[in-house]
């Protein structure tokens, strides 16, 4: 008897479903991001509003990364549906710090996505996880340097200002001197 | 021709390259390998499904709530209606059988899935 389910995919129900989850999760931090950026521009923030831009079109190309990869494994990659985003955040530090709470979530996920997918001895999705486990290092570095600059720099008299022009130069130097 | 037939009856006549993959007292679930489709013989009638309508079928099935249909007196909830996108299939099922259809569904996709896990024990090339 044939084997109908491999013939398919070789991803795995369970697989497919987590992977499919994340592609999601990427859409929402995306959509997070875009009404972070509007936040900000609408309170005259603008570096901050064009940083937040840049985070949620990378949050969109990494659920696209993962969203052609359960397309080219022969799985059924999910368009997810992004409702009840929110609009309106208390203050320009709790941006920052909702920012760095779901960097660290995503995060995580990952984590447990790369334990299922040994747990089912699927290294071929183990060893495309690589990528993003390696970016989420980058991305919670930059989130946290930017929640920093609060504390480093003060909010009072120009502070919020002088943040606000710090937060595009923040870098992530993958280099052990860094 | 050796491909499966379903009788005017509803009923399907096996060939050599369908093989009956799980049965229970309401119905049957078939596997044809030259025509790599699923047949659901069930509530009187056999439709061939693609594995992947087959999967999606049972995800539908799996969803429903079994104890809200049995709790709700409204007569709209006796009965469920399952539909899937593509297939041309509708069913409408009443509690028990919808039971019996998921119990059918289950089996057969546990048979499917031990039968890939049989191929990947038996005709792995490196150990």
């Amino acid at each position: 008897m044939k084997d109908l389910l491999r013939l398919r995919t070789s991803l795995t129900e369970e697989i497919e479903k987590v992977l499919n989850e994340q592609i999601k999760m990427e859409a929402d931090a995306s959509a997070m991001y875009l009404a972070m950026s509007a936040w900000c521009d609408r309170n005259g923030f603008d570096f901050s509003a064009g940083y937040f831009k840049k985070q949620s079109d990378e949050e969109r190309e990494h659920m696209l990364r993962l969203f052609k990869y359960v397309s080219d494994m022969g799985g059924r990659a999910v368009s997810p549906d992004v409702t009840g985003v929110q609009i309106e955040f208390e203050s320009f530090r709790s941006v920052f710090e909702q920012a760095l709470q779901q960097e660290i979530a995503v995060t995580q996920s990952f984590n447990r996505i790369a334990d299922r997918c040994q747990k089912s001895k699927d290294y071929v999705t183990f060893t495309f996880l690589q990528w993003f486990l390696k970016e989420q290092i980058e991305e919670e570095y930059v989130a946290r340097r930017a929640l920093e600059l609060f504390d480093v720099i003060g909010e009072e008299g120009t502070g919020q200002y002088e943040i606000d022009k710090r937060i595009p130069k923040i870098t992530y130097e993958d280099t052990y001197e860094g | 021709m050796n491909q499966p037939q379903v009788n005017p009856g509803g009923t399907v006549q096996k060939t050599q390259t369908m093989q009956e993959i799980f049965t229970t007292e309401s119905g049957a679930v078939y596997q044809c390998d030259k025509r790599n489709r699923i047949f659901v013989d069930f509530a009187g009638s056999v439709t061939a499904y693609k594995i992947d309508a087959f999967l999606r079928l049972k995800k539908a099935v799996d969803s429903i709530d079994l104890s809200s249909m049995a709790n709700n007196t409204d007569r709209c909830s006796d009965y469920e209606l399952i539909t899937l996108c593509g297939c041309d299939r509708m069913y409408v099922l009443s509690l028990p059988e919808v039971y019996n259809f998921k119990e059918l569904l289950s089996g057969a996709r546990f048979v499917l899935e031990l039968n890939s896990m049989l191929h990947e024990c038996l005709y792995a090339q490196v150990a």
